[in-house]
């Protein structure tokens, strides 16, 4: 549907920092994509994402939607953790 | 406008008769097994759900009595949906896949009920398991809470919840109850809503593989955009066949989407326009 980048920045709730905490995606991108980098990186059994610290978005959502409904600054800011630490 | 009451020792509230004869909308429901994964399930079944409830909880009777009978080990036992060949993301509600997969009414809705570790699994169409209600019932509120901050740009009205609110309001959806529902959404109303909410649901094929794929889009109360216009914006490779349906009414091409959204928008604070091309 668009072509585009998307830039993400991860915040840690309960999990361990990430060495890059902006990263960059294809804007579409699926939050599946990045559940799945995420779990693979830091060893998590379970995750959860949070945007905005609000709500926990379904894995077929494109991250460059997300970006552009909920992004700030040209960022979409996501929570991450081992549990539900928001909501 | 008809008036009714939430339940009792609750005030009145006024249900727009559109809203209300939406949400009086249900399907006929098939539900199917797949052989392989079930031993003396009580299939094939029939079922009438309502269009604004979930899969896991439209069938949850029927979950309930095949969990039972599996012969497969509990840690395979999480089930998926599937219907024509898709994967099915039980987050949308049951009327929006209806309406995405049975665009010609061919009632009922045929779903095969298939056990987790046998089937699809890939980026491009992952599975979608359904988890134990608790979980579901979580996810649900993570869709709403989505929507409601899209409609109001702001989280704060999700905090007017009180206590028991999202007992009853999932209640509600779960039976189609428009009375209780609005009654909850009254808290919010001192909240301007400031857009629509739009999900646009479609029917792809990549190969072999057929999935739903959707596109969300945040409409501003104050945009003249038709749902036709909208369409036409965000899905690529449209042609004069591609027709639109929200809540099993086909869209007429001069529709407003925030008129659409203020009549058929779901219980998840989304309005789904579901694509569908006219063999006809």
């Amino acid at each position: 549907m668009e072509d585009g980048a998307v830039k993400v920045n991860l915040v840690p709730a309960n999990a361990p920092v990430l060495r890059e905490r902006v990263l960059t995606f294809k804007a579409n991108a699926r939050v599946y994509d990045l559940h799945r980098m995420l779990r693979e990186r830091l060893k998590l059994e379970t995750l959860v994402l949070i945007v905005e610290t609000c709500f926990a978005p379904t894995l077929d959502q494109e991250l460059g939607d997300l970006a552009k409904n909920f992004g700030r600054n040209g960022t979409l800011h996501i929570t991450y953790g081992p549990q539900a630490v928001f909501g | 406008m008809a008036s009714a009451s939430a339940g009792e020792g609750e005030a009145e509230v006024e249900v727009p008769r559109v809203v209300r004869a939406s949400w009086r909308g249900g399907l006929p429901v098939l539900v199917e097994g797949v052989d392989a994964d079930f031993e003396d399930a009580p299939l094939p079944a029939f079922s009438f759900a309502s269009r604004q409830s979930f899969l896991p909880f439209a069938l949850a009777e029927k979950l309930a009595a095949m969990r039972t009978t599996s012969v497969v080990p509990a840690r395979m036992q999480e089930v998926w949906f599937e219907a024509q060949g898709v994967a099915l993301k039980w987050q949308y509600p049951l009327g929006a896949l209806f309406d995405v997969l049975y665009p010609r009414d061919a009632a009922p809705l045929r779903i095969t009920i298939h056990l987790r570790g046998a089937g699809l699994s890939s980026s491009e169409a992952p599975v979608v398991p359904c988890p134990g209600p608790d979980a579901a019932r979580k996810e649900f509120f993570h869709l709403f809470k989505q929507g409601m901050f899209l409609r109001y740009n702001s989280r704060l009205p999700f905090t007017e919840l009180r206590e028991n609110d999202d007992d009853a309001l999932w209640e509600s959806v779960l039976a189609g109850e428009v009375d209780r529902y609005w009654f909850v959404l009254q808290r919010m109303h001192e909240y301007v809503p400031k857009a629509a909410p739009v999900r646009i649901l479609q029917l792809v094929e990549r190969g072999n593989l057929r999935t739903v794929a959707s596109k969300q889009i945040v409409v501003p109360l104050d945009s003249s955009l038709t749902a036709q216009e909208l369409v036409d914006d965000y899905v690529l490779g449209l042609d004069g066949r591609t027709k639109l349906r929200c809540q099993g009414i086909d869209v007429p091409s001069d529709a407003l989407v925030v008129d659409l959204y203020e009549s058929l928008a779901h219980a998840d604070m989304f309005l789904y326009i579901c694509l569908y091309t006219d063999e006809a």
